[in-house]
């Protein structure tokens, strides 16, 4: 019987980089052109097989990019096992922000959880604003995964997933819902959310800018 | 739920009073005014029969209605009060749209250009489904244009900040960049309130207005303004607002529906997360846009009570409360299927339900505080022993006290606030 596994995923990144775009790709292989921005979060699931026959189970919160909203995100990527950190390739400011959402992942979230940095809107390389190199140079700096990624054409969408999938550990996350899955294996403790412990959370966090 | 409350309270089941088939129609609505404009009837009435009956699907009746029931407008004036006190509001409202609109220093400000970004991204992807914002420019139609003064500031008024951005955004059109100026002016009349910048839920809550009140920009922006009055609480950056709101949902769950409660308790849900979307924009992404404009006036008439959008959130989960309680136990599940409830609910029998939870909330109140009373001399001899023991020990030990307060919970400010408070 083939090895099934479950895993906690986040998106994060600056509103209308294209996050639940790249989750509506991945999920029914669709694009909207006119996807209304996400107040307070979405859950959805998808699974990709491996090549060696493994089932990984993608449980995946989808958050809202404001910066008005900030104070909330810790609750989604508290016990995330991945986290995909999207920027828009034709906005350079939005590479900041990413970098602000990766450098409070390492301070904040589980050591173990294993960040994508993501550059969506691959298919507007004509107005590009971040340059390839750049992008990939900061990641491997950091130690992150990076692709870009069209949600619209659905250009690398899979492939960031199953290398992500590829990435996670095969041992530490039993694979059955009532065993409370990857929830509880890589990240340890309990997925709920808890508004008041978020808030404490994110006090130490420098002061957003907006 | 309602065999619940009447076991523990042995209190009948009230009946909602809404007759949503019979709208106000426009004949009703002038028979409500005197020659000179004047009402006939009492704000109170008006509220009522709009509570009752709504607007229907009228929104030339809704530019009349709204205004008065929004507070843009006072009920209690002539026809020619009225107008003068408009020709202040389009002043007022061009003084602010001013400081920024065709002024390049501001305009072009670093702020201002990343608020214009952030207003631009939303508006683009908002209610583009209707009519008016569905166009692309080329198919828009060009009204209003033709002002010379606009041609004139055409380069520091459209909302985008860049041209070439135009093509990583939808294409935005005429009456989504005067959407985007709306919100815009609003953060110009906000700033002086001490709030500050547009936030995401924002564009929700304006884009309807603009459709309902005839892309009447002076008359949305003022409209916009009052609902932001209702509102801007829940848009704080700490979310004080909304937690304070879902706080009290959660109050309200654990009295009228204690099984429910204390199902989310178990499943980590009692924070009411799967509600914050609902709260947030007052369900504007819940139901159809014209389902949108017949819920909000109903809870702006205030007619029960300011927070009637608690009892409708609370209609809505008990509607689902069996299949919750049964099928989800992790809080991810019961966000996931409230978030799919959307579209998916009628509006008429939640809101009728809502008013029935709203009135079995108020006999219950009642019933309590009437039992509280009958029960009062053992209270405050067992609160006298307290204050006795408390002054003793310099710890409080009050298990006299909280064995009869279990006995008929205390409600907190906040449900008692439920009950009480009324704008109008």
């Amino acid at each position: 019987m083939s090895k099934q596994l479950q895993f906690k995923l986040v998106l994060l990144g600056e509103s209308a980089v294209g996050k639940s775009s790249l989750v509506l790709r991945f999920v029914k292989d669709q694009f909207d052109d006119y996807r209304e921005s996400t107040i307070g979060a979405a859950f959805l699931t998808q699974t990709v097989t491996l090549d060696d026959g493994t089932v990984v189970k993608f449980e995946i919160w989808d958050t809202a990019g404001q910066e008005r909203y900030k104070s909330l995100a810790p609750m989604y990527y508290r016990n995330a096992n991945c986290a995909v950190v999207v920027y828009d390739i034709t906005q350079s400011a939005s590479l900041e922000k990413a970098r602000n959402w990766i450098r409070e992942l390492q301070r904040q979230a589980d050591p173990s959880i294993i960040i994508a940095l993501c550059g969506n809107k691959s298919d507007l390389a004509a107005r590009r604003q971040v340059s390839q190199e750049e992008a990939q140079k900061y990641a491997e700096e950091e130690g992150l995964m990076w692709a870009e990624t069209s949600a619209k054409t659905g250009e690398g969408v899979s492939e960031i997933f199953t290398a992500i999938a590829k990435k996670l550990p095969t041992t530490a996350a039993p694979s059955s819902r009532a065993g409370a899955g990857g929830r509880t294996g890589a990240a340890g403790g309990r997925s709920g959310v808890d508004l008041n412990r978020q808030q404490n959370a994110v006090s130490t966090n420098e002061p957003c800018n907006c | 739920i309602f065999e619940l409350l009447q076991s523990t309270a042995n209190l009948p089941t009230p009946k909602s009073t809404r007759d949503p088939g019979h709208p106000v129609d426009e004949e009703m609505w002038n028979s409500w005014f005197a020659e000179d404009g004047r009402p006939k009837v009492s704000a109170e009435v008006m509220r009522q029969e709009v509570f009752r009956r709504g607007l229907g699907s009228n929104n030339v009746l809704r530019r009349k209605v709204w205004p008065f029931l929004l507070g843009v407008q006072t009920w209690d004036t002539t026809e020619e009060e009225r107008g003068r006190h408009w020709e202040e509001k389009l002043e007022q409202y061009h003084d602010y749209k001013d400081q920024w609109f065709g002024n390049s220093e501001i305009f072009d400000r670093q702020d201002v250009v990343e608020e214009r970004h952030r207003i631009d991204v939303d508006c683009r992807r908002t209610d583009r489904t209707q009519p008016l914002f569905a166009g692309s420019p080329s198919s828009g139609t060009p009204s209003g244009s033709g002002d010379p003064e606009k041609e004139h500031h055409r380069r520091y008024s459209t909302i985008s900040p860049n041209a070439n951005e135009i093509g990583a955004q939808s294409p935005s059109n005429e009456h989504i960049d005067r959407l985007a100026g709306i919100l815009l002016t609003y953060n110009f009349y906000e700033k002086e309130l001490g709030m500050q910048g547009y936030v995401q839920g924002m564009s929700d809550l304006c884009a309807p207005m603009y459709v309902a009140m005839g892309t009447d920009e002076a008359l949305t922006f003022w409209c916009f303004a009052q609902v932001m009055d209702r509102m801007k609480t829940n848009f704080l950056r700490d979310q004080s607002g909304m937690k304070k709101q879902l706080s009290t949902l959660q109050q309200l769950i654990q009295v009228m529906d204690p099984e429910l409660y204390r199902h989310l308790e178990k499943t980590d849900g009692l924070n009411l997360f799967f509600c914050f979307r609902w709260i947030l924009i007052a369900f504007k992404r819940e139901f159809p846009f014209d389902d949108v404009l017949r819920l909000w006036e109903v809870l702006w008439t205030d007619y029960y009570t300011n927070d009637f959008v608690l009892f409708v959130a609370l209609a809505v989960l008990e509607s689902h409360r069996d299949v919750i309680v049964r099928y989800l136990i992790e809080f991810d599940e019961i966000l996931k299927y409230c978030n799919e409830l959307s579209m998916t609910i009628e509006l008429d029998t939640t809101l009728a339900q809502a008013e029935v939870l709203f009135l079995s909330f108020v006999q219950l109140v009642a019933d309590m505080d009437r039992r509280r009373v009958e029960e009062g001399g053992i209270t405050s001899d067992g609160l006298r022993r307290r204050q006795r023991a408390h002054s003793r020990s310099g710890s409080g030990s009050g298990t006299a006290t909280s064995a009869v307060l279990t006995a008929i919970p205390e409600l907190s400010q906040d449900l008692k606030d439920l009950v009480t408070s009324r704008r109008a």
